[in-house]
Parts: C-alpha cells; sequence; structure tokens
C-alpha cells in the first residue's frame, strides 16, 4: 500500500503511519494475515526515519493490530479488523464533531447544520459505499430524519 | 516487498543501555578574527541515530563540522569523534567516518572508475565492489570524465566514495544545495540506509523538510550557540503556535506562567502569535479567561517555524533537552 | 550490459594494484600537461632554429641548442612544486585528498619524489640529446666541477645547474606548500630562486679581490648545496602544518559587541556609488587583485631603478653584476600582467557572473584590459621621460648608449602583452600559462625583431602583428564568456601564429619578387650566345699603365723645394705611351686584348691631355710628334681593348674613344690630317655598330662569368642598390638584381646602336648603381648628358656602367674619316 505523509502536520509522523495502517486493515486493503514490510523497507519507501517507522511499529503492536510472526516478520492479526474498524469509527466521530463544532462556533444555528447534515446524506444514500466490507444493516441506512 | 532478515527488523529499544556517544563536543568555543564562529557547544551525539544540525548560513555549522574532522584546530574545548581526539589523531577520525560536502572537489580530468581505483587503494578490499555497486545504482558510466558529469552525478559519485568504505559515522554537509528533488531523495534513502543498520549520520543541513523526514535529533545553532538540542518528536510536540485574537490592538497580554516559555512573539492588528514551549491544554483556558482576550486558536509548530523562531532573537537563552 | 563488462574488468585488473602505484600514477598524470608543454615549445624552438638556419646566411638570432634543451629542466623545476601542490591547492582537491586515509608525510613525500623523478627524466633526456646532437662546443661544456677560467658567466657547467634546478624544484614546493594564492607563490619563488646566485655575488662583492669565475663556480655550488639542505625540512614542515589542522587564531574577541554597533562600522560598508557601466567593473578588478597589481607594479619599479642605477655606472662588479637580472623583472612582469587578465577575476566561470547580467562581451574585454593597460601606459611614459634625460653616449655607459628609444620600447611591450594575454586566455591552468607566455613573447618578439632588421617588415606590419592577438581573444570573447570558446579558440589562434609568422615572409617574398628575373628563354638564349663568345685561347696582355714601382720611390718632404718637388711630380707622373703599348704590337699576329684596370686609365688620360694642352700651347714640331705617339698609341691601345670581354674593360675603351675623338676634332688641324698617326686614329675609332656589338658581347660574357656560373652560381658583384636592401634579403635578391642590369644593358646597347632616345634602361641603371639620388640629376639622365661627354666623364673609376652610352659623341662624323 502506498502512505501519504504530511510533515508539517499537527499530527506525529508516527501517528500518521499507524492511523493509515489502521484505515487501510478497515477498509480491506491489507487482509488478516498479510505480512507487512521490514521497518527498512518502508522506510525507505517512505523517506523516513527508520526509528520512526519502529516506532509505528510498536505503536501498532502495542495496540493489538500487528504481531511478530517467527521467522517473517509482522503480520497482521485477524483480530485487527475489528479493532481497525472501531478506530476509524472513533477517528471519524472525533471529525464529525470538530466539523460540528467549527460550524457551531461559527455561528451556525442547530437547525442550520442539521439542513446541511441531512443534505448531504441524502445525497450519499443513494451511492455505492466505496469499502470493501461493510459492518452495517441496511436498515441503518434508512429510516425517517429527524 | 523485499526480503530483508527479520533480524535487523529489531532496532534498539529508545530505554535500552546506549552504547558510548558517537560524538561528543565540550565546551567547543572558535573565534574567528571576524566573527566568533562557536561559543561554547556542548554535543553528544549517539550512535545509530541520524543527528541533524539546524543553523542559518555561517552560523557555524562548518566550522564545527571542520573542527570534528580534525581540519581546524578550536579556539578552546575539546571533542571526542568515534572514540579519538581529533586534533590529537586527524588520520584516525578520518579513517573511520565518510564525509561528504556541498561541491565536493574531486579530480576532474580523473574518470569516475579512476577515482574510485585511486580511493579503493587505500582501502581494503570491499571497498570497489562497494563503490561499483553504488555507481551503478546511480546509473553512472564509470568511463565518465568528473569534469562532464552534472552537479547531482558529482555528489552522488562523492557519495559513493564516501560510503564504499561502511563507515561508522556519515557526515554530510549540505550535500544536497542546489540539486534536483530525485538526487535529494538518492541522498536521503542513503542516509535512512545508514541509520537502519545501526550507523551514524550526522547532517549539516537547512532543507527542513529533509531534516523533519530523516532526522532523530536534532539542534539549532544561532550564532555560535545551541538554542534547541533534542529528539525531533519531542521537540515538535512540545512547542505550539498560539494566536490570541483580542478586542483592542493596544492591548497587552499578560505572558503564559511557567513552565510554559515564549520563543517569539509577534503582533499584526487584533492579533498575537506566540511560539510557546510546553504549552498544556489549561493555558488555553487561562488564557480564554483573560480580559480583552477574543479567541485563542493552537497548533503544533512546524520545524520551519521552530527554525525561524529560534533564529531570530539573539539574547534568547540556550534551551537545551528536558531529558 | 557494456557497464558490466567494463566493471568487472575494472575489478580483476585494480584489485592487486597497490596504493603506491595509485598515487603515483595520479602526480604523474598532473604533471603530464607541463610536460607536454614543454615538449612542444622545445620542438617548435628547434624547428625555428632550423629553418633559420637553413633559409638565412646571414641570420642575427639562434639560440644555442645546447641552451634551448638545459632550460627546460629549469622550466620543469619551477612548474612542477606549483603545478603539484598549488594548483591543487587552488582548486581544493588536496582537502579531498586529505579525507582519505593517508598521512600528511605520505602525501608530501610522494609528491616531491614524483617531481624529482620527472626532473631526472627531463635531464636525462636534454643531456641525452645534447650528446646524441653533439650541441654545443665541447672546450666549453664540462664534466668536471670548476670552470675554466676565461669564460666568464659559464652557463654550461652541468652539475652546477643540475643542482641548482634540484634546489629550485624544491623552492617551489616550498612556496607552493606555504603560500595558498598561486600567483603570490610563484612571485615568491623567483628571489627565492636566485638566492645562491645572489649569495654569490655578495660574496664576491664583499671579497676584497676580484674572483675568477672558477671560484665563483665553487661558491655558486656551495650555496645550492646549502640551500637544498635547508629548503628541504622547511618545506617538509610547511607541507605537514598546511595538511594538518588549521591553527585558531589568536585574537581577543570584540566582547559582545552587536553586530550593527558603531564599532565595528568600516568604510567597507558603506557601498561604492559609480557614475558609468565599466568603472564598477574597474573598481572591482583593481579592488580584487590589489596585491598582484601591487607587485606587478614594484617589479616594474624595480627593474627602473636597476635601469636607472646601471646607466650611471660603467663596470660590472660585485652587486651590480645581479643589476642586469632585475632588469629581466621589467618584461616578466609586463607578460604577467597579459596573464592576468584573463585569471583570478577574467577566469571565465567569474566573468560568466557579467555575462549573466548582461553585460556586453566589448564592454568586459574593455573592463578586463584596461587597468593593465593604464599601467603600462604609465611606465611607457616614465621611461619615455628618463630616456630623453640621460646620454645615450658609450663613453658614458655602454648600457646607456644602448638604451632602445620609446618607440621600439612600445613595440616590444605591446609584442608581449598581447602574446600573454592571448596565452591567458588560450590556457587554462595558470602555472602552465605562467610557463608558456613568457616563452612564446620572448619568441614572438625575436622573431618580429629579426624580420623588422633582416627582412625589411614594414613598421605597420609590425603594429598588425602586434594587434593580432588583441583582435583574436576580442573576437573570442563571447565564447570565452559563455565557456564555450574551446574548438574555435584553436583555429583563432591558429590564424594569429599564422599571421605573425607568415606576414613578414610574405612580405619579404613580396619585396623580392618585386625585382624582375630573367625570362627564361632569355637567359638560354644568353647562355648560348656567351659559349660562343668563350675564347680560351684568346691571349690576354696587361698593358702597364701606373707603373707603381716608381712611385714607390718617391717621397714628401716637407722642408723641400716646392718646385723642385713640382718636377720631380711631373717627370714621375710622365709616361712613354710607346712603351706601354708595345707588348700589344709585338703579338700583332693574334688577337690581342688588352687589360687596363680603371683607375690605371687616368694616367694614360692625364698624360694624353698633357700632350694635347703642350700642343695647343707650343704648336711645334716636338709638341706634335708627341701627340703623334699618343695617337698611335691610342690608336693600337682603342681595338684591344674593345676585344676585351670585361664590363670594365668596353668603359675604359669608351673613355679612350671620347678621348681621341675629341682630339680628333679639336685639336688636329686639317693639314696634318693625312698623318699616319692620325690616320691609325681615325680609322681605330668605330662605329655605333660595332661599338653595340663589342659591349654585346662583354655584358654576356660578364654575366655568365662573373654573374653566374654554369652551376647556376650567383658569384658576388657590388651593386650599390644592394645596400639599401634588407640585410637578409640581400641573398635572393642579388640574382634578380643582376638579371635586371643585364637586360637592361643589353636594352641600352640596342638604343645606343639605334639612337632612340629610350629612358627606360637609363632609368633602371640609375636605380641599380646610383639608389638615392633623383633621377634627374643624375648621371643617366638627359641634363647631365646632353653636356659633352668628356667634360663628365670619370676617368678614374668606374661608378655605373653605361653613362657614355648613346650620348652625341658616339654619332659625331670626322670630317677625316672620309678617306677611304
Amino acid at each position: 500500500m502506498f502512505f501519504s505523509i504530511d510533515v508539517q502536520s499537527d499530527v506525529a509522523i508516527y501517528l500518521q503511519l499507524v492511523r493509515q495502517v489502521k484505515f487501510a486493515i478497515a477498509a480491506g486493503t491489507i487482509r488478516p494475515g498479510q505480512l507487512l514490510p521490514s521497518v527498512r523497507a518502508l522506510s525507505n519507501q517512505v523517506a523516513l526515519n527508520p526509528n520512526t517507522v519502529a516506532r509505528a511499529f510498536n505503536q501498532l503492536q502495542a495496540d493489538g493490530v500487528i504481531e511478530t510472526l517467527r521467522g517473517r516478520g509482522m503480520v497482521v492479526r485477524d483480530a485487527a479488523v475489528e479493532i481497525c474498524r472501531r478506530e476509524r469509527e472513533t477517528v471519524l466521530n472525533e471529525r464529525i464533531g470538530s466539523v460540528l463544532a467549527e460550524a457551531w462556533h461559527a455561528g451556525l444555528s442547530k437547525k442550520q447544520i442539521k439542513t446541511y447534515v441531512d443534505d448531504h446524506l441524502r445525497q450519499l444514500v443513494d451511492t455505492e459505499p466505496a469499502v470493501l466490507v461493510s459492518s452495517t444493516e441496511p436498515s441503518d441506512n434508512g429510516g425517517a430524519e429527524e | 516487498m523485499s526480503s530483508e532478515a527479520p533480524a535487523t527488523d529489531r532496532l534498539p529499544e529508545p530505554n535500552e543501555t546506549t552504547m558510548e556517544p558517537v560524538i561528543t563536543t565540550d565546551a567547543l568555543t572558535m573565534h574567528f578574527r571576524r566573527c566568533d564562529a562557536l561559543m561554547g557547544v556542548s554535543l553528544e551525539i549517539q550512535p545509530g541515530t541520524v543527528f541533524a544540525l539546524l543553523g542559518e548560513n555561517g552560523a557555524g555549522k562548518t566550522t564545527m563540522i571542520r573542527i570534528l574532522t580534525g581540519f581546524q584546530k578550536p579556539t578552546s574545548g575539546s571533542c571526542t569523534v568515534c572514540g579519538v581526539n581529533p586534533l590529537r589523531d586527524p588520520q584516525g577520525v578520518r579513517r573511520q567516518i565518510g564525509y561528504v560536502s556541498d561541491a565536493p572537489a574531486l579530480y576532474d580530468w580523473m574518470t569516475v572508475a579512476q577515482i574510485g581505483g585511486f580511493t579503493a587503494s587505500f582501502y581494503d578490499a570491499s571497498f570497489l565492489p562497494n563503490y561499483e555497486a553504488s555507481i551503478r545504482r546511480y546509473e553512472i558510466r564509470p568511463e565518465q570524465k568528473i569534469r562532464h558529469l552534472s552537479k547531482g552525478q558529482r555528489a552522488k559519485v562523492a557519495l559513493s566514495l564516501a560510503l564504499a568504505h561502511d563507515p561508522s559515522l556519515l557526515i554530510l554537509d549540505e550535500p544536497t544545495s542546489g540539486l534536483d528533488p530525485k538526487v535529494r531523495r538518492n541522498f536521503l534513502e542513503s542516509m535512512i540506509d545508514r541509520a537502519a543498520t545501526g550507523r551514524t549520520v550526522f547532517l549539516s543541513s537547512h532543507q527542513i523538510s529533509e531534516v523533519e523526514r530523516v532526522a532523530d535529533t536534532i539542534a539549532i545553532l544561532h550564532h555560535g550557540r545551541i538554542r534547541l538540542h533534542g529528539p525531533l518528536a519531542e521537540l515538535r510536540e512540545s512547542i505550539h503556535e498560539v494566536v490570541i485574537d483580542v478586542d483592542d490592538p493596544l492591548r497587552s497580554i499578560a505572558a503564559p506562567p511557567e513552565p510554559a516559555e515564549v520563543l517569539t512573539e509577534e503582533t499584526s492588528g487584533r492579533s498575537r502569535q506566540l511560539f510557546v514551549r510546553h504549552f498544556s491544554p489549561e493555558m488555553i483556558h487561562a488564557l480564554r479567561e483573560m480580559p480583552g482576550v477574543t479567541e485563542v486558536r493552537t497548533r503544533v509548530a512546524t520545524l520551519e517555524e521552530i527554525f525561524v523562531a529560534c533564529t531570530s532573537h539573539r539574547t534568547a537563552p540556550a534551551m537545551t533537552a528536558s531529558i | 550490459m557494456s557497464t558490466e563488462a567494463t566493471l568487472t574488468a575494472l575489478t580483476t585488473t585494480r584489485h592487486e594494484a597497490s596504493s603506491t602505484a595509485w598515487f603515483w600514477w595520479k602526480e604523474t598524470r598532473q604533471l603530464a600537461p607541463l610536460v607536454a608543454l614543454l615538449a612542444i615549445v622545445s620542438l617548435l624552438i628547434i624547428v625555428i632554429n632550423a629553418i633559420l638556419g637553413v633559409a638565412m646566411d646571414s641570420f642575427r638570432m639562434q639560440l644555442p641548442h645546447e641552451v634551448t634543451m638545459l632550460v627546460f629542466p629549469g622550466l620543469f623545476a619551477t612548474g612542477a612544486g606549483p603545478l603539484l601542490v598549488g594548483q591543487e591547492r587552488s582548486q581544493r582537491t588536496i582537502d579531498w585528498l586529505a579525507l582519505l586515509p593517508i598521512s600528511s608525510k605520505r602525501i608530501a613525500t610522494t609528491k616531491l619524489l614524483v617531481g624529482m623523478a620527472g626532473l631526472a627524466t627531463m635531464w636525462a633526456f636534454a643531456l641525452l640529446v645534447i650528446t646524441a646532437f653533439e650541441l654545443g662546443q665541447r672546450d666549453t661544456s664540462h664534466w668536471t666541477i670548476g670552470g675554466q677560467t676565461g669564460y666568464s658567466g659559464n652557463p654550461f657547467s652541468y652539475p652546477v645547474w643540475i643542482s641548482h634546478s634540484l634546489f629550485v624544484l624544491l623552492a617551489g614546493f616550498y612556496v607552493a606548500w606555504r603560500i595558498k594564492n598561486q600567483f603570490y607563490s610563484l612571485i615568491a619563488l623567483i628571489p627565492l630562486a636566485f638566492a645562491p646566485l645572489i649569495a654569490t655575488s655578495l660574496v664576491s662583492e664583499f671579497a676584497n679581490r676580484p674572483m675568477a669565475t672558477g671560484q665563483l663556480d665553487w661558491i655558486n655550488l656551495g650555496f645550492t648545496l646549502l640551500g637544498i639542505v635547508i629548503v628541504t625540512p622547511i618545506s617538509y614542515r610547511a607541507a605537514i602544518r598546511t595538511l594538518g589542522a588549521a591553527e585558531a587564531p589568536s585574537v581577543k574577541p570584540l566582547v559582545d559587541v552587536s553586530p550593527h554597533s558603531p564599532a565595528r562600522e568600516t568604510n567597507d560598508a558603506i557601498p561604492p556609488t559609480f557614475a558609468t557601466h565599466t568603472a564598477p567593473i574597474i573598481w572591482q578588478s583593481i579592488h580584487s587583485a590589489k596585491g598582484m597589481l601591487a607587485i606587478l607594479i614594484g617589479m616594474l619599479l624595480i627593474s627602473f631603478l636597476a635601469a636607472v642605477q646601471l646607466a650611471a655606472v660603467d663596470r660590472y662588479r660585485g652587486i651590480i653584476g645581479l643589476l642586469p637580472w632585475l632588469l629581466l623583472l621589467a618584461p616578466l612582469a609586463v607578460c604577467w600582467l597579459g596573464i592576468s587578465v584573463f585569471k583570478h577575476d577574467g577566469a571565465s566561470e567569474r566573468v560568466r557572473f557579467l555575462a549573466d547580467r548582461g553585460v556586453s562581451p566589448g564592454k568586459t574585454y574593455c573592463a578586463l584590459h584596461a587597468v593593465p593597460i593604464a599601467i603600462l601606459c604609465c611606465s611607457l611614459l616614465v621611461y619615455g621621460l628618463w630616456n630623453l634625460t640621460i646620454v645615450h653616449r658609450e663613453a658614458v655607459s655602454n648600457f646607456a648608449a644602448g638604451l632602445p628609444s620609446l618607440v621600439t620600447m612600445l613595440m616590444i611591450v605591446v609584442w608581449i602583452y598581447a602574446i600573454s594575454q592571448w596565452v591567458s586566455q588560450f590556457v587554462r591552468t595558470l602555472i602552465l600559462s605562467v610557463i608558456l607566455a613568457p616563452i612564446l613573447s620572448l619568441v614572438t618578439v625575436g622573431w618580429l625583431v629579426f624580420a623588422y632588421l633582416s627582412l625589411g617588415f614594414p613598421i605597420y606590419g609590425l603594429i598588425l602583428c602586434g594587434l593580432a592577438p588583441m583582435v583574436a581573444t576580442y573576437v573570442m570573447m563571447r565564447r570565452y564568456m559563455d565557456t564555450g570558446d574551446r574548438p574555435l579558440t584553436f583555429v583563432v589562434g591558429g590564424g594569429v601564429v599564422g599571421l605573425i609568422v607568415l606576414l613578414p615572409i610574405g612580405f619579404a617574398a613580396a619585396h623580392v619578387l618585386s625585382v624582375p628575373a630573367m625570362d627564361p628563354t632569355l637567359r638560354a638564349e644568353l647562355l648560348s650566345e656567351a659559349q660562343r663568345h668563350a675564347e680560351p685561347n684568346a691571349r690576354l696582355v696587361a698593358v702597364p699603365v701606373t707603373g707603381f714601382a716608381d712611385d714607390s720611390a718617391f717621397r714628401h718632404d716637407p722642408l723641400g723645394d716646392k718646385m723642385k718637388e713640382l718636377q720631380n711630380y711631373l717627370h714621375h707622373y710622365k709616361m712613354d705611351p710607346q712603351q706601354s703599348v708595345a707588348p700589344l704590337k709585338s703579338n700583332a699576329s693574334t688577337e690581342v686584348v688588352a687589360l687596363v684596370g680603371p683607375w690605371e686609365y687616368t694616367r694614360w688620360h692625364g698624360n694624353m691631355m698633357r700632350a694635347r694642352i703642350q700642343w695647343r700651347q707650343q704648336q711645334d714640331d716636338p709638341a706634335w710628334s708627341e701627340l703623334a705617339q699618343w695617337l698611335d698609341a691610342s690608336a693600337t691601345l682603342l681595338p684591344a681593348l674593345r676585344r676585351s670581354t670585361l664590363l670594365s674593360g668596353q668603359e675604359i675603351a669608351d673613355r679612350l674613344e671620347v678621348l681621341l675623338i675629341d682630339t680628333l676634332q679639336n685639336d688636329v688641324p686639317a693639314e696634318r690630317a693625312d698623318e699616319p698617326a692620325v690616320q691609325a686614329a681615325t680609322q681605330a675609332i668605330g662605329t655605333p655598330a660595332s661599338r653595340a656589338a663589342a659591349r654585346r658581347r662583354a655584358v654576356v660574357v660578364t654575366w655568365q662569368h662573373k654573374f653566374q656560373d654554369d652551376r647556376e652560381r650567383y658569384l658576388n658583384h657590388y651593386l650599390t642598390v644592394l645596400e639599401h636592401q634588407p640585410p637578409g634579403l640581400v641573398g635572393w635578391m642579388q640574382p634578380r638584381f643582376h638579371d635586371s642590369l643585364v637586360t637592361a644593358m643589353l636594352e641600352g646597347i640596342d638604343a645606343a646602336a639605334n639612337r632612340s632616345d629610350d629612358i627606360g634602361w637609363r632609368w633602371k641603371l640609375h636605380q641599380l648603381h646610383q639608389t638615392g639620388d633623383v633621377f634627374q640629376t643624375s648621371r643617366y639622365a638627359d641634363d647631365l648628358r646632353s653636356l659633352p661627354a668628356i667634360e663628365t666623364m670619370t676617368v678614374d673609376r668606374i661608378n655605373g656602367y653605361g653613362q657614355l652610352w648613346g650620348r652625341d659623341w658616339e654619332y659625331v662624323e670626322l670630317n677625316t674619316r672620309t678617306q677611304p
């Protein structure tokens, strides 16, 4: 998979790596049991300090997403998918929260915000989500607007 | 996906006992007739790390490197490189290091192969194969004369010559100034490679984007003094840009309390921009409470902003890593 | 892939090569340009020498070959150190070399050893050439120490020369290690290289007695060896110090003064303002090379002072003996001013700074040349003013008498400067151009001086040759600024060289060819005619006219009686004509040819005139009989003279005939016309046709014998015109002049026979014999020729042939002739 690192962002580089790996697992780009590239190879690929890459791997290991396979390297755990998905939902929740907070602090009313949200949802419901594996029930997408 | 041996994947954890530092300087001072290049610089560089020395042009970076490689005697102070004192045994130092400067002065009339052969005769037998592999990787034709190479190719040749004997310390003095991004990428990969195999890299540069990617530890040298020194990740996390909007342009705001340190402060109309170290979230609330403050925004500062902040004041006290 | 093959080949072949071999290879390769340069220049000089030796008989400039061969180890010794060390320091490759695991000691010693090996090779080669071609004389070259007394200067003592070149080599390394700026190191090398010589002359100055050259040689050798012993360790130490860590300057720093405080304010902080566009370039040229310009001006000044001193003293002994060496500093300084134009700030990398900013090549060119030319003009002005004040007489000082004029100096300076600045643009390396430029300037100056003196090269040609290199560099300026001049600069350079070499030769050839040679068919005709006239059996009789033996007894006595002296003199001057022509008469059976020298005829003429005057005065029989004697003798002499095949013989015959005709016309009374003497004389006088035939025969045979023999060699016959030709071309012009002389004379003979007024041959003869005079006033012009011949002809010498041909006396009808 390919990473895109923003060196100047607020988020630490290793955290960006961690997040992107988790998102990739959640989206199904990386499957459980798949071997990750070695620290050296990955640091060469993304042009980053190997310590940073190692730190990212350590973090992933601590989070239970990957584990060492003796003689081979790091593999994705089977349970990782669930973890990653939950993590992704948390992150998306935070993001939605921060957008709503920004709108609120900019002076928009609750009604305005809700109108915008419903408009966007209405457009999106008709399209097919890009994800490979969906964890939602079909009924979650329908339902009257509040 | 390459098939590297997994044994090299495990790098030493940060709190494993480290070996002796590769480079130590102790109150290194250098006075020239027209300027004071170094004023009491004390550093320690751990093995297996990439150390980046940032500074403006003329801050003293090259002088320090010349002292470390034994080309210049300091006015006072001492230093050790790979366990050897460069003042006493410069040859011993140079044997163990590789050094690439900007615009390296190679023999123009030699071909790439000839200069490799010439240099190889002074090292052991593994030099030449390494050199040739490197040249091959960079796609440089060995029969070309060095004077016909482009700047980037010349830098690559210099790098190959410096790395072919597998030195434990690689010193780079602004090697990619004026080179195209592809060559810079090549250098970056070499540095990463060295770090990945446990060797040390000492990089003196002001390509901030490269430093951010590749450095473990940085130090900022300004007017001969070290302003900032510590692991890059921690430094970045510890310095924030704080923007305070006030109601009245003339209103003055009290500085954030200890342990926060203000690096620089700038005013523009009703906004004030501060670069603060060790800024905690509680201080945001405190600032918001202050009379006249309408809004406080904060984000992590980029390395470039940190660099500019450190190098604009003359009399800011020296700061060291709080580890 | 071919790269793979190359790399594996390299791996297998180079793997076992030792580092020493590689190091020596690198150093030798760095010396290669110097050796190549010296080889080319020495070949050039040898070739030029050879050509000049073959082409010219009377050349005045040729270097002794062994000096040529010996100078080159010396030049190599001078250049090796700066090339191996100074060049590396200025290009900073020495810093890269020091990064490798090579000890400073090894670097220093390897470079020195390579230099010494190179020097030994050059010496071996030079000595080989000298012995192989046997250059130089045996008795002035020495294989043992010590010179033979009596040969001053003694430059060919080999051991001294060899050890001195070794010393120069070591000194070159020392200054290169010690001084970073290449130019300053070369300047410092000059006095250091001459140090043994200076020490020797100091010793001879302070010794109370004059020393023989053999002793001076020993002292020189001693000082040289001492120099070697001293310079080697300090050179080594300088090397170690340079290659090691630079010392920290021990300066008390300013205590915490801000960079903007007034304490640090200097004039340098104020940017200068300029009014024109070229001013900043000039300002920058001066300021960036202040030291170098100061040193060059200093060199010119020192030379000038040495010249002033030399012009005031008469003899060169002791320390004064060094002063002529100081004079060499001036041409060297001019040469280096020329080199400095395109080096340092004129170097193409720095000049590109100006090119990038759109400064035109012309402006850059003027700006680069402005300062050196200004310096040269000032020094020439000073020289000219000083030259006016000194007395150019040998009694005061040989040196002062020989000082060249301002114009000569100007031309020489222009040549040296032009060639040096062209070499500077052409050759990129500083040290190579420093060695090449003086040699080329010397060769050029020598060649052009030779062309002017011996080949008659006109002054505007000299100016052209002097300006050609300047034009060449101007033309190449644009490409030079873009560093794209390499292929074209060789072409332009070849053009300049060709111009300087070929232009004088072209002029010389044109000059020679301006005199027309004889048509080959005519030449063949004349040759065959000469063969016909050659009479091996002709009898040549010398007619004794002067009688020198008598004159030797005559001595001038200042106290004697004047009248008696006069009578004595007259007595000695008289001669008996019949006695003189007696040999002619006695051999009347065969055709006799009389030989009378031009300076001898005057006596005959004088005596006959005396007889005539006597006859006019006395009008008596004894006077007549004497005159009759003379008439008769002349009648015998004249035909014999006419048969002569010498041009001088014909001229004398003409004069005799003129005299005879005049006598017959004016002094013989009608009643005596029938006397046998008179008749004989009348018979002897010939016709224009007969005279023409006789003259033609004489011209042709003389041409064949005296001007040219059967093997097409031209023998010596003096023509005044040759004095006015360039001395180097005389050899070529002489035959052509002879040819035109002969053709003119043949024309004249025809004109005289046909009584034509054709002026062409007379004009040519005037040119050949009396160049410089205006034609109208010469003896070949109508004014003089209209006068009677007897009044205007020269009797004691012949200063030009054909002055009597075709004049009125030839066509006189003698009334006494009417008799059958």
